[in-house]
């Protein structure tokens, strides 16, 4: 046992006495109130802060939604002036085929057209479509050979497609040379195929089943074959020149090869994954 | 003595429920503060009477939670304070419902006061002390005299230096009080004796006090009325629920005058002397009360005649100071007698320097600076002198 010190008492006696009877200064009864306003204070001052937060995040995402619709409307004007510039140069062309001296020219004036055409139809799909990033291959595919079908007025020769294009789509970069490809083989059936006006000429597109990945697009014609005996070859024309040039840029590969059914030609474009 | 009509006062008291079946409103009063899990603090005791689990069936019945704390000695240590806090923060309860005699609800005063402040529970002795207003407090008294479920005060054992601190808050006064007799009729002849003799008392010092005011006079001596009329009946039928409910509101208007005018030299000196010795509170101050009397007395004879007429119900006042004391000193000498509470502590007989110590020790007592008189340390040395055994 130890004695305990006295404990002063400060200010004297007196004022222990004041403030035991509670009128020392802080000796009011305490109350809750003080801090619970305390801590409504800090959720208001909170809460404003997030509805702050919440109000700047809104207006950065109208800004955003902003930028991209003014960027869309860019882009969709810059694909219409290129579209536009196409059927321009389509139309310098057609002129040049009205005032063309001999039938080889005409001829070149109006592949040449065909190309350019080809090139506008992809940008008018891109316009019609909304879609500035990619295409379609299968109502790209589709469109192409129409036109061309159209325009050979073969009305004899069967068109057959077998398309399944689940998910097959390019980008505007390699749509076009995918387009050309097109045009150029199913333009050289329709050329060549059908000295007598009739036949068939079958489209096919979709995955390739033997290659896992790989688009397989096969241009079929029952026509008598090449004349010389002897399968097209990349300098033989112009066009395969193209196709080669074309397929280079898509890292695809191309080939002409016999039609397993009886007489005819079979252009096989593969890209791979 | 300034006037009392003049001086500015204050009055502080909890919503007080009293009568049969108060305590029966437990479950509502944890509804209306919101409380999801109160921290029910007892002791073995009242749970051995059955209080505590009155109380916790009530709650259970309502669907409420709780948590128990019933770890709680006589004379509340500073451990089991901190013990309780550290159980009520664990537990996140969010309300403190004390079923008890004083200890359990100085004990749960002081869990308040650390669950929501931190640090330790010795960090708020003395007055104002308490920054932080501590959790709702709910108390259902189970003895009629300590009257903590009404008070600022809450004493607490500071076990390393053998001493009762005071800690005395507006903060600590409960919020409610549910004062139910009932739960007095299970408390023995010497515990009866003793708490009541603890009312007494804080009538006394509180109408003494040179704090008084209007207000605490008229509790302070209905309260003495009440409880010379009914103390005796109730230590010697523990059944009779008319002389345990007058005892009962005798306390409650003890509680509600000292509370606001506090104590004097006789509450001082118990705490140092309960402190020191381990010894009921109720009975350091009934032993003392007299003596102090007699001290006190020539200081303010027209007080302790008021005193003495509702004690003794007979006119006092215009007799002389000497006349007053003896008067009341015999008066209440007769009712200790007659409560079977002795004349001395019974103890081995003390060193003469303990005696210098527990002056020292009352001396810094908080209560004493409402005395009516200053005592000198030689004068509380032979207060206690008449009441302990020294070598």
């Amino acid at each position: 046992m130890r004695p305990s010190s006295p404990s002063p008492k400060p200010g004297g006696d007196e004022a222990v006495r004041e403030r035991i009877i509670g009128l020392g200064s802080g000796s009011a009864r305490k109350s809750y109130y003080p801090q619970l306003k305390e801590k409504i204070r800090d959720l208001e001052a909170k809460q404003l802060e997030l509805m702050e937060t919440v109000r700047t995040l809104e207006e950065r995402e109208s800004e955003l939604e902003r930028l991209v619709d003014e960027k869309e409307a860019l882009l969709k004007e810059v694909h219409h002036r290129v579209k536009n510039n196409f059927q321009i140069v389509g139309s310098l062309l057609n002129l040049g085929l009205g005032i063309a001296s001999s039938s080889a020219e005409a001829r070149a004036f109006a592949k040449t057209k065909r190309r350019i055409d080809v090139m506008a139809m992809v940008y008018g799909r891109l316009l019609a479509t909304e879609s500035f990033a990619e295409l379609e291959l299968c109502s790209l595919a589709r469109s192409v050979v129409n036109a061309l079908f159209y325009e050979a007025e073969l009305r004899e020769v069967a068109l057959a497609y077998d398309l399944s294009c689940v998910d097959l789509r390019l980008d505007v970069e390699r749509a076009i040379p995918f387009a050309l490809i097109l045009a150029e083989a199913a333009g050289n059936a329709l050329e060549h195929a059908y000295p007598e006006g009739r036949g068939e000429l079958a489209i096919s597109l979709g995955f390739a089943r033997d290659a896992p990945g790989s688009v397989r697009l096969a241009v079929e014609d029952d026509g008598p074959g090449p004349r010389s005996g002897g399968l097209p070859r990349s300098d033989s024309s112009l066009g395969l020149t193209l196709i080669d040039a074309l397929a280079a840029q898509l890292k695809a590969a191309w080939r002409y090869e016999r039609r397993a059914a009886g007489p005819g030609l079979r252009f096989v474009l593969e890209l791979r994954p | 003595m300034e006037d009392g009509f003049v001086a500015l006062r204050k009055f502080v008291a909890p919503e007080i429920i009293f009568g049969q079946g108060a305590m029966a409103r437990c479950a509502e009063y944890a509804a209306t503060f919101g409380a999801s899990r109160p921290l029910i603090v007892s002791d073995e005791g009242v749970a051995a009477a059955g209080w505590a689990g009155r109380v916790e069936s009530q709650l259970g019945d309502a669907g409420v939670d709780f948590t128990r704390f019933y770890d709680v000695s006589p004379n509340p240590r500073d451990a089991e304070v901190m013990a309780g806090a550290e159980l009520f923060l664990r537990e996140r309860c969010d309300m403190i419902i004390a079923v008890g005699g004083g200890s359990p609800m100085d004990c749960a005063k002081g869990i308040g006061a650390v669950a929501t402040n931190g640090g330790h529970i010795l960090d708020f002795e003395g007055v104002d002390n308490v920054p932080e207003p501590m959790p709702p407090l709910l108390c259902v008294p189970t003895t009629a005299g300590t009257s903590a479920d009404l008070s600022q005060f809450a004493i607490i054992l500071d076990l390393a230096r053998r001493t009762k601190i005071a800690i005395i808050s507006k903060g600590m006064v409960p919020d409610i009080s549910l004062c139910d007799p009932e739960t007095t009729v299970t408390m023995d002849a010497e515990l009866s004796a003793e708490t009541g003799m603890d009312a007494l008392t804080h009538a006394f010092e509180a109408y003494a006090s040179n704090a008084s005011s209007p207000l605490t006079d008229l509790h302070a001596l209905e309260a003495t009325r009440l409880i010379a009329g009914s103390l005796a009946l109730a230590v010697e039928r523990p059944g009779d629920l008319a002389a345990r409910s007058r005892m009962m509101m005798g306390s409650l208007m003890a509680g509600l005058a000292f509370s606001n005018a506090s104590l004097g030299v006789v509450h001082a000196m118990a705490h140092a002397m309960g402190g020191l010795l381990d010894l009921p509170h109720g009975l350091c101050n009934a032993l003392l009360l007299e003596h102090a009397v007699a001290f006190n007395c020539p200081a303010a004879p027209e007080r302790y005649a008021a005193l003495g007429e509702a004690l003794l119900g007979r006119p006092l006042r215009g007799a002389g100071a000497d006349e007053v004391a003896d008067a009341v000193r015999g008066g209440l000498a007769a009712l200790r007698r007659r409560i079977g509470l002795g004349e001395r502590v019974e103890l081995r007989p003390l060193p003469r320097h303990a005696l210098s110590e527990l002056a020292a020790m009352a001396l810094a007592d908080p209560c004493v600076v409402t005395n009516p008189r200053r005592p000198e340390a030689a004068e509380i040395e032979a207060l206690y002198a008449a009441v302990l055994p020294v070598a």
